[in-house]
């Protein structure tokens, strides 16, 4: 065991012996940090979201989308109406140095556009 | 330097001036926590006492023993060329998580808007975000809370695959760890978004996914006219991905 740093084991493990996987953190390792967060409201049909980060660079991230009166779940992104057994809710993003860049589609089975939703992000301090 | 929180640097890098890559944890930055890894022996759902719904996703093993996570793309790629694929499949609401038979892991961080009253169990240590009580602070507004798990990087690095002008079919790109066990992995592509081909527009005839065993990551791609709408041959195609594999397991379930 490192004699610097900062570790702390789960419950039920002694932290000068327990293996790195049964640790709650280890200093030794880098994490996964969340650098931005935010919500943006999704309407029927179309929808193309812009989101100026600015953080300089291209960061690791998790979206996920939420449809609240058809589907009325929360799934991550990119996804496809065929995962989803739902058309009509689908999309997928791009991201850049600068712009988180999303498109999704809310509709009904016939592709009319209907539905609602969020489109959650976290941008993380880790970079891609 | 805040003056809130806990900062921890590379040994011999002093704390106050540490930045980048000299400092290991700084809870300046909300820590992404993981609550729990549910092992589903066949396809279900399970209440995850939250109150909201949360990002979740399934890890599932195909009959290569490769391990795939949930990636809701309309084409998918198998671990080995010609093998059979597993399509993990995971959703949530405020109540419960929907999920095909795996390992199903969910975040302490919100996939919807939602609030929970859920308290720190009062046990090891917690950082609450600015401006929250520790006591009464909920798990998104908990920057680190060492009850839930943080994901912990083994190794990060690039990895590209190609085909030459006219070639098509299945390759491959092995990353060796040799931890012993599945660690969880994720794969970025190019676009900034983990690869998959999901009809939101034209995407190309090349299709990625990421597979994770017992000494390896693999990277997998497949490559063809899947619609029929290419004349000549293909150009040659290239895309670097972005890959992170974590100290952690898969099949943690002792993890709960």
């Amino acid at each position: 065991m490192a004699k610097y740093g900062l570790k702390i084991s789960r419950a039920g493990f002694d932290v000068k012996t327990a293996p790195d996987d049964k640790l709650a953190f280890s200093s030794e390792y880098k994490g996964l940090r969340i650098a931005l967060e935010g919500q943006v409201s999704l309407v029927a049909g179309s929808n193309h979201i812009v989101i100026d980060h600015n953080l300089g660079y291209k960061p690791f991230s998790i979206v996920s989308a939420t449809e609240t009166t058809i589907f009325n779940k929360t799934i991550r992104l990119p996804a496809s109406y065929a995962y989803l057994g739902v058309y009509g809710f689908y999309g997928g993003y791009t991201l850049s140095t600068t712009q988180l860049i999303a498109d999704l589609y809310l509709s009904d089975e016939g592709l009319e556009p209907q539905g609602e939703g969020v489109l959650k992000y976290y941008l993380l301090v880790n970079e891609i | 330097m805040s003056d809130y929180g806990i900062k921890v640097s590379k040994e011999g890098v002093s704390v106050q001036g540490a930045t980048g890559d000299s400092v290991l944890m700084d809870t300046t930055y909300k820590n992404l926590k993981y609550i729990k890894n549910v092992y589903l022996a066949s396809a279900g759902q399970f209440p995850h006492g939250l109150g909201y719904a949360p990002v979740a996703w399934t890890w599932a093993k195909d009959s290569q023993d490769w391990w795939v996570k949930t990636n809701p793309g309309l084409i998918n790629v198998p671990s080995t060329s010609g093998g059979s694929v597993v399509v993990p499949t995971t959703s949530s609401d405020s109540t419960n998580i929907y999920s095909s038979a795996g390992y199903c892991e969910y975040l302490a961080e919100k996939g919807y808007i939602g609030s929970s009253t859920e308290k720190p169990t009062g046990y090891g240590v917690v950082v609450s975000a600015p401006g929250k009580d520790v006591k009464t602070a909920p798990p998104y507004d908990r920057i680190f809370d060492s009850s839930f798990n943080t994901y912990k990087i083994f190794a990060s690095g690039t990895v590209t695959l190609s085909w030459a002008e006219g070639a098509e079919g299945w390759i491959n790109a092995d990353i060796t760890h040799n931890l012993g066990y599945a660690p969880k992995v994720i794969i970025f592509g190019e676009d900034g978004s983990e690869p998959a081909w999901t009809s939101a527009g034209y995407e190309g005839q090349e299709v990625f996914r990421y597979y994770s065993n017992t000494t390896k990551l693999r990277v997998v791609g497949q490559r063809a006219d899947f619609y029929g709408g290419i004349f000549g041959p293909l150009p040659a195609y290239s895309q670097t991905f972005t890959y992170f594999i974590f100290v952690d397991r898969i099949d943690d379930s002792e993890f709960i």
